[in-house]
């Protein structure tokens, strides 16, 4: 057992540049994932990671570089475009937000592909490892990034914490008290487009939402005040981390596949046996009631 | 050279471009009208949600069968769908959870089960999962004959039965409230719906690949929407240019080497929802210029 | 005669191209008790969204002691309607009330002992304190309008705008509001409530703004309290019965 948990260390030094790149991300997409999920913006943030993707290369056909700063710009550019198209088409009275997400979303990820199977072929943009995500072959750029981009993010939201908490939770009253709401809004947006690129070498465009969502709602199911659905939504990152890395490395398979599993089997744990708000209790709380 | 390509395309000299026509207007047609009626009802994003979700049916079938056998594969492909909107269901019921973040949530493991089983295959000894990865992007090329008169069966039966249900699901997806006083069982109708959505999800993942099945559902109808004011008229609209926009996708993909067929028809779609935005009667840009003093009123559906 | 505590002129509100309050005008004393009266959809939680700086106006202006109120409102305090938040938030009823000083400690600032003073003696006065480290959810509708009341009062401010406090609580709930109102209109603030309930109106209220999309009255509610005045406030939809001279009246 000792040496099945030591030894993947002993291996080469990909597998603590994984751990810790992947912990890192993963922790910053948890707390992100607390206020994008509070405030129903979940598949927002599905949308936008999704977005990234034609970002990224965009920035690649303007510039001909893939350096780090290029890779946000280029994703954040283009992650606010298709925010403010999302807006914009939901406003008109014949299109609902979630049909507005899903036209632009698709298109712009659709054309993201074609571009990087035509025009941007012959660059090292590796498709596969853009969409899946290679956890155990971190490359010295994504390594930085991500050690660049989570402790500033994490800062950020620490800074801005009682902007964030009060707009998420009314609004109305945040714009009253002068808290400039829609700015907050598109900083959280821009946060999640930058921490999801940062995140793409390691668990992939489409994998990153389920860091985003999941522990925020697994944490939802275990908490009452904020600060301990953050604390929880971090916990589930570290714990899907740890487990779903070994786990892969167990039976030879996608680390961030496996990440994403015992996430959603952890969320499926809270679901039903969560202490005050899982189905379990519910249930035999109904039934009690009922018999009494 | 592309203009060389294009002539063979109409040439219909291979027996493979006239299936992969016929399936990627399959597709468009089929998804338009299941399309509509979910954009309508405000379930968009199930879509998107059950394409992904089908991912690991496909994967599993696989690792059972052994090898890749069409019919295995869009069974596995239907089971997990089923699953997952089934899960969708039960995760967006009850205290603390967010109907949003189900779909979510179901969408992104069940596609991180997908590439954990995907990732097996590719490294387990069978080592055959080349053609796997075409279900990501779709590929509608490697359709064979007798598979697209299977899918082609499936898709007219699919709309036999939603055309035979076009009242109650009118009803549904117009008023809910309504539907359910005059008797119509509205939940066993949804889940209906959600059957048919999954159907179509999985008769379409080959053409047009898992990851953008749901630009097939929303964006048509979407387009519809501009150009009609009566659901018949949307539906109609949607199925005629999800067909279209199949049609050309397939084309596109043919000429331009190494486009897929799935991005292309949805860039397609996306095109005539650009031009339905602009230039639709109802709702159009170019109609919405402000008149000094006029004032536009919501238009009702 | 001394600067109104609010002056509206020539307010016009739309959504989508389509006006909902036209060309409103009206003017509020310092020291009162205001309701704002009108049918469902008559525009009132729009005028109060314009109030707050929550929506722009497509004409007309709003001077909040003769100053636009754009650059006065940390002098408005605001409580939204109750229905308008997420009830499964994590958040405890303390944490709500501890909001109400974010406006004047800023981001990063820590609660000194006068903020902390602040919350505890609004909560005091809404008779909350011993719910404090519940969730929001966990608490009943009259209690969780409490919260946002002592919330307002912990943020302090001249002008305190409510949009339907007494919606869905109970009758001590809207008493002890009731109460807390009247004190802060007799320390000389001002107090804009929407409401709806027609009986108590009279017994509530110092200035009566009714409002049917426009301006269909504003004044001292003995004054504007007239069965003609509400019947043009509400068309068909009110029965009043007079008997001697004393009304009941009830909107259906």
């Amino acid at each position: 057992m000792i040496t099945w948990l030591v030894d993947p260390w002993m291996w080469g030094d990909w597998m603590w540049r994984g751990m810790l790149t992947v912990n890192l991300v993963a922790i910053a997409c948890a707390v992100l994932g607390v206020f994008l999920y509070l405030r129903r913006m979940s598949l927002l943030a599905d949308a936008l990671a999704h977005v990234a993707l034609p970002g990224i290369v965009a920035a690649f056909l303007v510039s001909g570089s893939l350096d780090g700063p290029v890779m946000l710009a280029g994703a954040v550019v283009v992650g606010l475009l298709a925010a403010g198209s999302i807006e914009t088409l939901s406003r008109r009275p014949n299109i609902r937000s979630d049909a507005a997400i899903g036209i632009v979303f698709t298109s712009f990820f659709a054309l993201g592909v074609i571009l990087l199977s035509t025009v941007v072929r012959d660059a090292h943009i590796d498709t596969h490892c853009l969409i899946f995500g290679d956890v155990l072959g971190i490359s010295d750029r994504a390594l930085w990034l991500v050690l660049t981009v989570v402790p500033v993010v994490l800062g950020l939201v620490a800074i801005f914490y009682r902007w964030l908490t009060a707009s998420s939770f009314d609004p109305r009253f945040a714009a009253a008290v002068g808290i400039p709401v829609v700015a907050v809004n598109y900083g959280l947006m821009t946060a999640v487009t930058v921490t999801a690129v940062a995140g793409f070498e390691a668990v992939g465009a489409i994998l990153v939402i389920a860091l985003i969502i999941v522990p925020a709602a697994t944490a939802h199911l275990l908490a009452d005040r904020l600060v301990t659905m953050i604390a929880w939504s971090i916990v589930h990152a570290i714990v899907s981390c740890w487990v779903g890395l070994y786990l892969a490395i167990a039976i030879n398979t996608s680390a961030a596949g496996a990440i994403v599993v015992v996430g959603g089997a952890l969320y499926l744990l809270a679901f039903l046996f969560a202490p005050r708000h899982g189905r379990v209790v519910g249930m035999w709380r109904t039934r009690s009631r009922r018999e009494a | 050279m592309y203009l060389q390509r294009a002539q063979e395309f109409f040439a219909f000299q291979y027996d493979f471009v006239a299936h992969a026509l016929g399936a990627s207007v399959l597709v468009g047609v089929v998804c338009g009208l299941v399309g509509s009626f979910l954009v309508l009802r405000g379930f968009s994003l199930m879509g998107d949600a059950i394409g992904h979700a089908t991912l690991p049916g496909v994967a599993a079938a696989f690792l059972v069968v052994g090898h890749q056998h069409p019919a295995a594969l869009l069974t596995g492909a239907l089971v997990s769908a089923v699953i997952a909107a089934f899960t969708v269901g039960v995760f967006s019921r009850g205290p603390r959870v967010r109907s949003d973040a189900a779909i979510g949530i179901v969408l992104s493991v069940f596609f991180g089960i997908g590439i954990v089983l995907l990732a097996f295959i590719q490294t387990s000894a069978t080592g055959m999962q080349a053609g796997l990865t075409q279900f990501l992007f779709g590929n509608a090329a490697a359709i064979t004959g007798p598979q697209l008169q299977v899918l082609a069966v499936i898709g007219v039966v699919l709309c036999v039965l939603i055309g035979l249900h076009y009242r109650p699901l009118a009803l549904l997806v117009f008023d809910e409230g309504f539907a359910r006083s005059v008797g119509i069982k509205t939940t066993r109708l949804e889940v209906g719906l959600l059957a048919a959505l999954s159907v179509a999800v999985v008769i379409s993942i080959q053409a047009v690949g898992v990851i953008l099945v749901a630009a097939m559902l929303i964006i048509p109808p979407s387009t519809g929407r501009f150009l009609a004011g009566r659901l018949p008229g949307v539906i109609a609209w949607s199925m005629s240019l999800g067909g279209l926009s199949g049609a050309l996708g397939a084309f596109i993909s043919y000429v331009f080497e190494g486009v897929a067929t799935g991005p292309a028809m949805v860039l397609v779609a996306t095109a005539f929802f650009g031009l339905a935005l602009v230039f639709g009667p109802r709702g159009g840009l170019v109609w919405q210029v402000r008149l000094p003093g006029a004032r536009r009123s919501r238009e009702a559906l | 005669m001394t600067v109104s505590a609010m002056e509206v002129k020539g307010l016009t509100l739309s959504y989508d191209d389509t006006a909902v309050v036209e060309e409103v005008s009206f003017a509020i004393q310092p020291g009162q008790l205001v309701g704002v009266v009108g049918p469902n959809g008559a525009g009132k939680s729009t005028l109060i969204k314009a109030i707050v700086g929550a929506m722009k106006p497509d004409a007309g202006s709003i001077l909040l002691s003769g100053d636009p109120a754009a650059d006065k409102l940390s002098a408005l305090t605001y409580v939204p309607q109750r229905g308008a938040v997420d009830w499964d938030f994590p958040i405890t009823a303390g944490e709500v009330v501890r909001q109400g000083r974010f406006q004047s400690v800023g981001l990063l600032r820590r609660f000194a002992a006068e903020d902390r003073d602040a919350v505890a003696t609004a909560m005091k006065s809404v008779a909350i304190t011993d719910l404090a480290d519940r969730q929001i959810g966990a608490l009943s509708g009259g209690q969780q309008q409490r919260v946002f009341l002592a919330r307002a009062l912990a943020q302090g401010g001249d002008i305190f705008v409510m949009d339907e406090p007494f919606a869905g609580v109970d009758a001590a709930t809207e008493s002890a509001i009731v109460d807390v109102l009247r004190a802060l209109r007799d320390e000389g603030k001002t107090v804009i409530v929407v409401h709806h309930d027609l009986a108590t109106v009279c017994d509530y209220f110092d200035h009566l703004i009714l409002l049917n999309r426009k301006i269909i009255a504003s004044g001292p509610t003995r004054e504007v309290f007239t069965a003609e005045n509400l019947r043009q406030t509400y068309g068909g939809q009110v029965a009043i019965f007079t008997d001697d001279g004393a009304e009941a009246i009830g909107a259906g």
